[in-house]
């Protein structure tokens, strides 16, 4: 659609879906006063090939000559489309013998309007800040995606979700449920995000390695790379001593002892430290993630061992 | 294209000049006559608060500090260099929830071969502090850590709008915008306040039955906007972040690189779960078989927790980074 800066008057054409625009001829800001809207998310000045390398020099073995002796491939820039939405709803429940109970939810959900990337960014945490509102620009940026599906279709896929989110808190709160009935479930359109990707692809050694990159800051999503014989070589070893002084003082303490305890408690811990070792030097292709570091790091293991003691 | 009736003109309602804006703004000062704008839209000035700022300097000071004190990166102090420094102002919606209800659980009871099951009903009253961040899908570890910090060390809130004109030209860092307003943040902290509480239950007994909870009484939430500073640092060509709060400047939460001593501490400690597994069993064999069979619980434990030594040694092993808490 087309539409006239009130600043300078200039004529520029939109997609339907925003509301707030910046002419961009004079910068001004202007539109309705909503609470949905479109708006993208700018890629990062750094090349990302570049961003990618410094990712992958920091791996433990990988080869030394991977900035020098890897070329870049493919680079894709993808603009994803993600629907979000405010979701409230409330469920009640009849408990055998203990009276009524309930479950309420309010959350933002966002909806990956792209196939091929609702596994990267389904529940992706997005950057803090750095969004704007939407530029026609960007559609001649990279690969601007259209939503995949319509909006009331994906409002029905989070109704379908907030349903079930509700109905599980439900059961945590009471197993013996004789009635469920649903008092309240809102889905409202909070708006689209256009959210940078980049796919890059690059070739070490004759193989193909592929990475998906955040476009916003860069982060690493997923990156393969390929990890030295030697270090390949030295966690097997590690590994494989693990498990054989576990075998042989575990053994040497049971047979001595003649219960089967020694045995049992140096193998399972050997079994669990070589197993992240052995696999590893077994794959082809190791995948690493920083989008992973920070989600693992946000579950505290600490929880499961209070709730042990307690 | 025909606007609704409230078209909105991001110019400064002082000079009339155009505005730098974007939805991420809350505030937007006027470039040419220094103006105060409130760009938010979806809320009142009455429900802000704000803490100051250390600058840039003193964040640089208390990173450098921290640098010197860690044991790994003291070792490789003079190979860091700083890429980039910057903060913003994050917002948070608070409030104290005081939240009743009744519990129905199993706990079990291990006495020697038999499992007692213990089915209780317990009431609670239970008065907490509450938090949301004020944004979408955000999952940063670093903000979470913020707010800990802040309900911990309750640092001073000025009110936005005593806030002298001054302060905004000093101020150098953007204040985030808000994608829940006052009323959604109700909601929000009334549910988590509801599922913290179930969460505590649910750490401390077996199984819950029944659960049953209700807000009885929340203060009108409060909109506070804390500096999170980040420093972005290189060494050996790759890129590490550290956080730190803003209103003293101290670390919140350092990525750091994994050194050559530190992985063989992780080496070392694959070993020890080992060696140590090997000792427990040892002693615990001692043990006649109706006393071993009296605290097999304890046996699983122990069991868990050697494998979790071992596992985490190995994944710190082959692993790329480290995340350091530093908030306490």
């Amino acid at each position: 659609m087309e539409i006239v800066c009130p600043g300078c008057s200039a004529r520029f054409q939109v997609p339907e879906s925003v509301r707030t625009f910046t002419c961009p001829y004079c910068g001004l800001v202007f539109g309705e006063r909503v609470v949905e809207d479109h708006y993208y998310f700018p890629v990062i000045k750094e090349e990302p090939y570049t961003m990618l390398l410094n990712f992958l020099r920091r791996q433990f073995g990988i080869p030394s000559d991977i900035v020098s002796n890897s070329t870049l491939k493919i680079k894709y820039l993808y603009y994803v489309p993600v629907y979000f939405y405010y979701l409230y709803g409330r469920m009640i429940g009849r408990c055998s013998g203990r009276g009524w109970t309930e479950s309420e939810e309010a959350a933002y959900k966002g909806l990956v309007a792209s196939r091929n990337f609702r596994d990267i960014l389904e529940d992706y945490p997005f950057p803090v800040r750095g969004k704007k509102f939407f530029r026609k620009e960007i559609m001649n940026i990279g690969f601007y995606q259209q939503p995949e599906f319509p909006e009331d279709e994906a409002r029905n896929y989070v109704k379908a979700y907030l349903h079930k989110i509700l109905e599980d808190e439900l059961f945590r709160e009471c197993k013996n449920l004789k009635e469920v009935s649903v008092e309240e479930l809102r889905v409202d359109f909070r708006g689209l995000i256009h959210y940078p990707i980049y796919y890059l692809e690059y070739l070490y050694d004759d193989q193909t390695y592929s990475a998906y990159l955040d476009g916003v800051d860069g982060k690493i999503i997923s990156a393969e790379y390929p990890i030295k014989l030697q270090t390949k070589t030295l966690q097997m070893i590690i590994g494989s001593l693990l498990l054989t002084c576990s075998i042989v003082f575990g053994l040497a303490l049971s047979l001595i002892v003649g219960n089967p305890l020694p045995f049992i408690f140096s193998i399972v811990p050997a079994i669990s430290s070589s197993t992240p070792l052995l696999t590893r030097s077994l794959t082809k292709k190791v995948i690493s993630s920083e989008v992973k570091i920070i989600q693992e790091e946000s579950r505290p293991f600490t929880k499961y061992i209070k709730k042990f003691l307690t | 294209m025909k606007l609704s009736e409230e078209i909105a003109e991001f110019k400064c309602s002082i000079c009339g000049s155009i505005l730098r804006i974007s939805p991420e703004n809350i505030v937007s000062i006027c470039e040419y006559c220094g103006g105060l704008n409130i760009v938010s839209g979806i809320i009142d000035c009455e429900d802000i608060f704000i803490s100051t700022s250390v600058n840039v300097d003193k964040v640089l000071e208390e990173f450098l500090n921290r640098v010197r004190k860690d044991v790994d990166l003291k070792k490789i102090s003079d190979k860091l260099r700083i890429v980039s420094t910057q903060g913003w102002y994050v917002p948070f919606w608070i409030s104290r929830v005081l939240i009743r209800g009744e519990v129905v659980y199993i706990k079990r009871q291990y006495r020697g071969k038999k499992v007692e099951i213990i089915r209780n009903r317990d009431s609670f009253s239970e008065e907490i502090d509450i938090d949301i961040i004020a944004r979408r899908q955000v999952k940063n570890l670093a903000l979470r850590e913020l707010i800990k910090t802040y309900f911990r060390q309750k640092p001073q809130l000025a009110e936005l709008k005593n806030l002298a004109e001054d302060w905004w030209r000093l101020n150098k860092l953007t204040i985030l915008n808000i994608e829940f307003d006052r009323k959604e943040s109700e909601i929000s902290l009334r549910e988590e306040a509801v599922d913290s509480v179930r969460r505590i239950w649910e750490d401390k007994v077996d199984e819950i039955e029944f659960f049953k909870a209700e807000v009885k009484k929340m203060e009108r939430p409060k909109l506070i906007f804390l500096p999170l500073w980040e420093v972005v640092y290189e060494y050996n060509g790759s890129f590490y972040t550290a956080y730190h709060q803003g209103w003293s400047g101290h670390p919140l939460i350092f990525y750091e690189p994994i050194t050559m001593s530190r992985r063989l501490l992780y080496a070392i400690g694959m070993f020890t779960s080992i060696i140590l597994g090997s000792i427990i069993g040892s002693a615990l064999s001692l043990l006649t078989l109706d006393s071993l069979s009296d605290a097999w619980w304890i046996i699983l434990f122990l069991l868990f927790i050697l494998a979790l030594i071992g596992y985490r040694s190995a994944k710190g092993f082959i692993s790329d980074i480290r995340v350091e808490k530093s908030w306490r």
